[in-house]
């Protein structure tokens, strides 16, 4: 299998759809600026100030907003870093409890921006199992241990390990989940939520999606993630690749 | 190299904040090397392959109690399938395996799913009032005292009750929380203020035994589910004392008629709906009676459609055909012998002259015979009489109550006639006659219905005029002979009850398919000895008047002799699940190794007045009294009839007294006077009041409640709305006016509105419960725990087993419970200590206590006609040290009662002292040399080894005591099993079939299939009734004022005369009949918010109207609707199908409102869930007490929470929706 040689150019976005403005959540690569892409060290900090945003925050994160806001800063200027930018001055400005409400009604209650990223590719049916046991053969097979408390498709695990691995193997999963994703930034700016700025600095850094995957997040997100399939197909092995593979 | 944590860009504080805990990584951040590429082509490879295979099964709510395994991989559940190793039936019949149903084979991914309950939740809002006022205060107790005492802040979290808000906390804080809330609670109100609700223990023991076992340590009131649910069918206390006893699944095959009657089998009971179509390639005739096109109707060979409601009708005239054609015109001797020794049929009723005719009044006895002195023995206001047919002389045999208790009865509670022959009816005997009235309820201004003249043989005995049961069931059902009165003049006499032609006009059944249908199904049973069934479900079971219904569907197994009889019978499949070891389970969910007893509450009698729909009544109980009655009711309300059945011992009230229950001890201490004395004398002063006669008075109100394994506003909570206003005090949809004012409960102009301080619900969902409780906290799932199942449809105990530890921060319901009752005891230390209990205990089922009030006449001594005699004319006052200190320690032993008392289950005492021997070396010990109970495992162990049906020693013991009672051989039906003992692992190895034992009236003896009252009929075994017969008549004076000694068809109740048009008027609208049935797609809530089964069901609600309502009111299939009435409002899609019948609709049970419920256009607020349509009703005959089969038992009598007898106004709406 053919690696991607590393850095490659961002595929540009797709435009907006005819009849309707662009959507206030597309990266801001899409205003048109030329961005200097990011070094791997910044990468990996990048993905891992993206894993620690999305994580709840306890005592622990509130008490690191400063030190989290200084490495925000640190990274060179990027799509990515503007609205993570954006995101740290609401996530340092608001109240613990406010910020604990906030995280609870969009990422533990809501379905649609849940942070569990296998759930938008398989739902609740059974070929999720077997899609989280790849995430965490993938983690192993790459030489870290799986958090025994947390799902391995739950978003800060994946991306702490794509900033641990490195692009090629280490962002396969976010790859892989990239309609995903954008379910999810999507899910935040409808719903006028802070943390979709940081999906949006996390999908600047990703490949867009093609015309293809575009049509397909429309459906996702019309029809919501896929359910149990009747006939004898579900019971069989899977029935493409991306089902098992990363 | 360096360490994970120090990834470039992060500094110390977050230094320890990763997810990955070993690696050797790059000065950049990534790994230094892949580690053997090929691993994952291997992986690959291997993917079906797992690493461990754990059964484990679905518990709470659903009957199939199936089996299943689930395959882990790397700590991750991975798939699961269907158990195949059940125990086989024998070589004459289909096998339990496999069984599964859609719902179940969803399952296994609430594990995983985003909707999972992950962490502890409060709502912010209260969250940091607490930590401001613990801070400032120190003392968690003192601090829940300020917060929740003060009306501003109390009402700020209140109000934002199932408003979002919530906010992740841990379990040390939310544990904390709840025990300053327990304690603070029983302190300052009453033990009994703090309620703990969770139903149907049968699938998953071990999780429901860890709250009751708590709340009964401190002194909780545990609510009833069976009755509050409306499944708990009262006909079968009324009938044959006993809660409920059905044939396991493989018994349908062994039926040769089979009707099922509102119960719709291949949805409701689909891994056991196969015997019912295998059956029918034995022979067997399948019929369906059904309003609707149910999925079940395509099974059958015929299919009766009577309008909603109407079932009662339809079975009474039945039974009219079966008199008239199986006892009148001919007589069949298997019916006629079975009739005469297991049913009440020949025995003697009093008549009593009314007017210018007469009313039957209550059984003969033999106190009548002999007078009530010494000459008559003991209990002999117990003992009922027949006549002989070969002397004519009266004899009062064996087996009623009257021999059940005390010396005399010893060996002589039995069915043995001892060579006597009932005289089943007067009509050959006697030469005299007279006219009876009887009640009829198809008529009549009122729902008490009028009068149809009638009449019986009779004949003088001791001086009084009796007639028998028979001849008052053949006046009731009008099966003409010789006699006064007015009777039909043939089948197709429509005028008259109960005629074939008579119920044509009710159900739109033709009369002559009711005959046709009534013949075949008693001459089956003429030719096969019995094997004749009806399977009655929900669809007959949820009405008001349900009582009644099935009485009169009872009325026809017994005259046919079905019951007791392997493929024959009732079949009652509506929420009744088996615990079938329920000696050990309910001693120790009850902790009656430390205490006895518990407070045990009838669950829709709180509700009605926790949630204040008493408020809103339109009628009184008068409304529903026979015009043939005493006028007892007149100017009742339901909550007076509520608060007399509680002052007489009737049911349970809990919250007790309008006083602290802990002082009461200490009050009469000081007095220097017996504990009971004491209370009489202040309740007869007037000093004390029950806490029913003034349910407004905030010293009164439920405080704590906890909800686990349940889901209670999303599910079983009728009359939603009013819970949510007067319960929790937030925003509801009732626009309902307040109505009549009691005669005697205190009436408060201002309605409370937020009665209750602390609302937690323990789930792994997010239900509407979670969403309006307090405090939510996160449950491991069903294979994630370790716990045991059975039911009544199979008869085998398995296991729950966990597959992977509890995720996140879930935890096992039993660890949760532990945890409280360390943090409560910690906190009780100081705060409560060691305090003397009062509890006041309903006059109870299945002890001495049945003989308490004779002849089930009310007697009152409010109004001086008797005195308050503890025990006797009101509820027994019982004294309990307890120690709230130690509470977390005794919830993981097995206390010293089991030692000292034995256990006791249906009067029948076992004494395990080997078993403790043995549960002391199996589960260890603790520091006292106590058996331990500390984990749910250890839990399991102790439930089967206490228990007759997994212990043969036990039940055989048992066994052996009971022959004593009874005279009569009944050991050796567990002999073949006396060494057998049922371990928790042997129910994790495979499903254990159970031991038959005397905890059940059926028998496993020899690999039979079980099926209920097989001992009594073929053992002489008596039912738990006055008689010790199956019972068509009751002669409680409750009953016997509602017109209802005798089985009768009661209409649903007329909602159009009691509240008018409901409807605003302006749109088109329609009123139709609103039913609640069960769904394909769920098991109550459960499964009904998965994608897989939203994707079914066209995922949101909906309701199912009939093409004739639709076209009416401009609705197509699909348009959105609002659903509205009185007490609340429901947003849905129309599913408009020709399956319905017009003027009735369906929304099916328990979808949340968090599963894509929109706006309403009426509020703006969020569409309301069924049951906000719905409001509780009591019907007077479900408060009794105190009398022969009548005597309380927890979920065995008691108000149901009925639900069908309800009206709505459908309107089609804007079809934009917003949420």
């Amino acid at each position: 299998m053919k690696l991607r040689t590393w850095p490659r150019r961002l595929t540009p976005a797709a435009p907006a759809r005819p009849g309707r403005p662009g959507h206030p959540g597309e990266p801001a690569r899409q205003a048109g600026r030329a961005l200097p892409e990011l070094c791997p060290q910044d990468r990996a900090t990048l993905l891992r100030l993206v894993s620690l945003l999305l994580q709840y925050p306890d005592p622990g994160l509130i008490a690191a907003r400063d030190e989290l806001a200084a490495a925000v800063g640190r990274l060179p200027e990027s799509a990515a870093r503007e609205s993570l930018t954006r995101f740290v001055e609401w996530f340092r400005a608001t109240e613990p409890m406010a910020l604990a409400r906030a995280y609870v009604e969009t990422f533990d209650l809501r379905r649609k921006s849940s942070l569990y990223l296998t759930y938008y590719l398989h739902g609740d049916t059974r070929r999720r199992g077997m899609a989280l046991l790849t995430l965490k053969q993938r983690y192993r097979v790459a030489g870290l241990t799986p958090p025994e408390g947390e799902l391995p498709d739950f978003l800060p695990v994946v991306c702490e390990f794509a900033a641990l691995a490195g692009p090629a193997a280490g962002e396969a999963a976010l790859r892989q989940h990239r309609k995903g994703l954008e379910l999810i930034r999507t899910a935040l700016h409808d719903g006028g939520s802070p943390y979709a700025g940081v999906l949006d600095a996390l999908c600047a850094e990703l490949p867009g999606l093609s015309e293809a995957e575009r049509a397909a997040v429309a459906d996702l997100a019309l029809a919501g993630p896929p359910a149990e399939e009747v006939g004898l197909a579900p019971f069989g092995p899977p029935l493409n690749e991306l089902e098992v593979r990363p | 190299m360096t360490d994970i944590d120090s990834t470039p860009g992060m500094g110390p504080l977050l230094a320890a904040r990763t997810f990955f805990t070993r690696s050797e990584i790059s000065a950049d951040g990534r790994t230094l090397h892949q580690i053997n590429p090929s691993g994952w082509d291997r992986f690959y490879r291997d993917r079906w392959a797992h690493d461990k295979v754990v059964r484990s099964t679905h518990g709470v709510n659903c009957t199939g109690s199936c089996s299943w395994q689930v395959f882990v991989k790397d700590g991750l559940i991975t798939w699961e399938h269907q158990a195949t190793d059940y125990p086989s039936v024998g070589p004459d019949s289909p096998e339990y395996e496999p069984r599964g149903c859609p719902r179940g084979a969803s399952f296994s991914w609430y594990t995983y799913s985003p909707s999972r309950v992950r962490y502890p939740y409060v709502r912010g809002v209260l969250l940091e009032m607490w930590r401001e006022t613990k801070a400032r205060l120190g003392d968690p107790v003192l601090a829940w005292a300020e917060l929740t005492g003060d009306p501003e802040r109390a009402r700020a979290y209140k109000r934002a009750r199932g408003k979002g808000g919530f906010v992740r906390s841990s379990w040390d804080e939310v544990l904390e929380l709840m025990a300053a809330a327990h304690v603070h609670t029983v302190k300052q109100y009453g033990p009994d203020r703090v309620v703990g609700f969770s139903p149907i223990p049968a699938m998953s023991m071990a999780s429901f035994a860890a709250g009751t076992r708590f709340l009964s340590m401190i002194g909780g009131t545990l609510l009833s589910f069976y009755d509050w649910y409306a499944d708990l069918p009262i006909a079968s206390p009324q009938v044959w004392g006993d809660q409920t006893d059905v044939p396991e699944a493989a018994d349908w095959w062994n039926s040769r008629y089979l009707i099922m009657w509102g119960s719709n089998i291949p949805v409701t009971r689909t891994p056991d709906a196969h015997f019912m179509t295998e059956a029918r390639y034995q022979g067997t005739k399948v019929v369906a009676v059904s309003p609707d096109y149910a999925d079940n109707v395509k099974f059958a060979d015929d299919w009766l459609a009577p309008h909603p409601g109407t079932d009662g009708a339809l079975a009474m005239a039945m039974g009219h055909v079966v008199l008239t054609e199986f006892f009148r015109d001919r007589q069949v001797p298997y019916f006629t012998d079975y009739v005469r020794k297991y049913t009440d049929l020949p025995f003697l009723v009093t008549l009593e002259p009314r007017g210018d005719a007469y009313v039957p009044r209550r059984f003969l006895t033999a106190a009548d015979l002999l007078g009530d002195g010494d000459d008559a023995g003991e209990n002999a206001e117990f003992k009922t009489v027949f006549l002989d047919s070969g002397t004519g002389a009266p004899v009062v045999p064996n087996g009623s109550l009257g021999f059940r208790w005390g010396q005399e009865g010893e060996g002589r509670w039995n069915l043995d006639l001892g060579g006597a022959d009932p005289e089943l009816t007067l009509f050959d005997r006697s030469e005299r006659a007279v006219a009876v009235d009887l009640p009829r309820f198809d008529e009549g201004a009122t729902e008490g219905g009028t009068v149809m003249r009638r009449g019986v043989p009779v004949t003088e005995v001791g001086g009084k005029l009796v007639t028998t049961v028979f001849d008052l069931l053949m006046a009731q059902y009008g099966v003409a002979r010789d006699l006064p009165g007015e009777w039909p003049e043939s089948y197709l006499d429509a005028s008259r009850p109960y005629t074939p032609a008579w119920a044509e006009e009710i159900t739109s059944v033709p009369a002559a398919t009711i005959a046709r249908i009534a013949r075949e199904f008693a001459r089956n049973a003429e030719r096969t000895r019995g094997k004749s069934m009806i399977a009655m479900g929900a669809g007959t079971n949820h009405w008001f008047h349900s009582d009644q219904i099935y009485r009169s569907f009872l009325t026809l197994v017994l005259l046919t002799g079905c019951q007791g009889v392997n493929g024959g019978g009732w079949a009652h499949y509506v929420g009744q699940e088996k615990v079938r070891p329920i000696t050990g389970f309910q001693h120790l969910a009850f902790a009656f190794d430390w205490q006895r007893p518990t407070r045990h509450m009838a669950g829709t009698a709180f509700w009605y007045l926790a949630t204040d729909q008493w408020r809103y009544e339109q009628f009184g109980a008068g409304e529903l009294a026979s015009p043939l009655g005493s006028g007892a009711f007149d100017g009742k309300s339901f909550a007076d009839c509520n608060a007399q059945a509680a002052r007489l011992g009737w049911l349970p009230s809990q919250p007790t007294f309008n006083r602290n229950p802990l002082t009461l001890a200490d009050e009469a201490g000081r007095a220097g006077i017996p504990v009971a004395e004491h209370v009489a004398n202040e309740l007869k002063s007037g000093n004390l009041r029950f806490a029913a006669e003034d349910p407004g008075d905030p010293a009164n109100f439920p405080r704590v409640l906890t909800v686990w394994r349940a889901n209670l506003l999303g599910s079983s909570g009728k009359g939603n709305e009013y819970f949510l206003r007067h319960l929790l005090g937030t925003d509801a949809e009732t626009r309902n006016q307040e109505g009549l004012h009691p005669a005697e409960v205190t009436w408060r102009e201002e309605a409370a509105e937020g009665k209750l301080d602390l609302l937690t619900a323990i789930d792994f969902r997010m239900t509407s419960t979670a969403l309006f409780s307090d405090i939510v906290l996160p449950a491991a799932t069903w294979y994630e725990k370790h716990d045991l199942s059975s039911t009544d449809m199979h008869p085998f105990v398995h296991a729950f087993n966990p597959a992977i530890a509890p995720p996140w921060q879930t935890r096992s319901d039993y660890d949760a419970f532990l945890a409280l009752a360390d943090r409560f005891s910690e906190l009780a230390a100081d705060h409560l200590g060691r305090r003397t209990d009062v509890l006041a205990v309903p006059l109870t089922h299945d002890t001495p206590d049945e003989l308490a009030q004779p002849g089930g006449r009310v007697r009152d001594w409010k109004y001086g006609e008797c005195e308050p005699v503890p025990g006797r004319t009101m509820p027994k006052i019982v004294t309990i040290e307890r120690d709230y200190a130690a509470v977390g320690e005794r919830m993981r032993s097995i206390g010293p009662l089991f030692a000292e008392s034995g256990l006791t289950t249906k009067a029948v005492t076992y004494r395990v002292g080997p078993e403790l021997d043995y549960l002391a070396v199996k589960n260890g010990t603790d520091g006292e040399g106590r058996v331990s109970l500390d984990t749910a495992d250890r839990m399991c162990e102790a439930i089967l080894a206490l228990s007759g049906t997994t212990n043969g020693r036990l039940a055989t013991q048992g066994f052996e005591s009971l022959e004593r009672r009874t005279g009569t051989k009944l050991a050796d039906l567990s002999a073949e099993h006396e060494g057998k003992r049922i371990t928790f692992a042997d129910t994790q190895s495979r499903p254990q079939p159970v031991i038959t034992s005397p905890e059940w009236s059926g028998s496993e003896t020899g690999g039979r299939r079980y099926s209920a009252f097989v001992i009594n009929v073929e053992r002489d075994k008596p039912w738990h009734t006055l008689t010790g017969r199956q019972q068509f008549f009751l002669d409680h004076d409750w009953i016997t004022e509602l017109g209802e000694q005798l089985p009768a068809y009661r209409p649903p109740l007329n909602m159009g005369r009691h509240y008018g048009d409901q409807g605003d008027g302006g749109a088109a609208e329609v009123t139709v009949r609103y039913l609640t049935p069960h769904s394909k797609w769920s098991i109550h809530s459960e499964y009904q918010d998965n994608a897989y089964m939203l994707a079914l069901s066209r995922g949101g609600p909906t309701i199912w109207m009939s093409t004739e309502d639709a076209a009416a009111i401009g609705v197509a299939d699909n348009d959105w609707i609002e659903a509205y009435n009185r007490n609340g409002v429901v947003v849905a899609r129309a599913v408009v199908s020709h399956r319905m019948p017009a003027g009735t609709v369906y929304m099916y049970h328990a979808k949340d409102r968090n599963v894509n419920v929109p706006l309403t256009e009426r509020s703006g607020r969020r569409g309301g869930v069924h049951n906000s349509l719905t409001r509780l009703l009591l019907k007077p005959s479900h408060l009794i007490g105190g009398y022969a089969q009548f005597t309380y038992a927890f979920n065995y009598y008691g108000p149901t929470g009925n639900q069908r007898d309800e009206v709505t106004v459908i309107r089609r709406r804007g079809q934009e929706v917003t949420y």
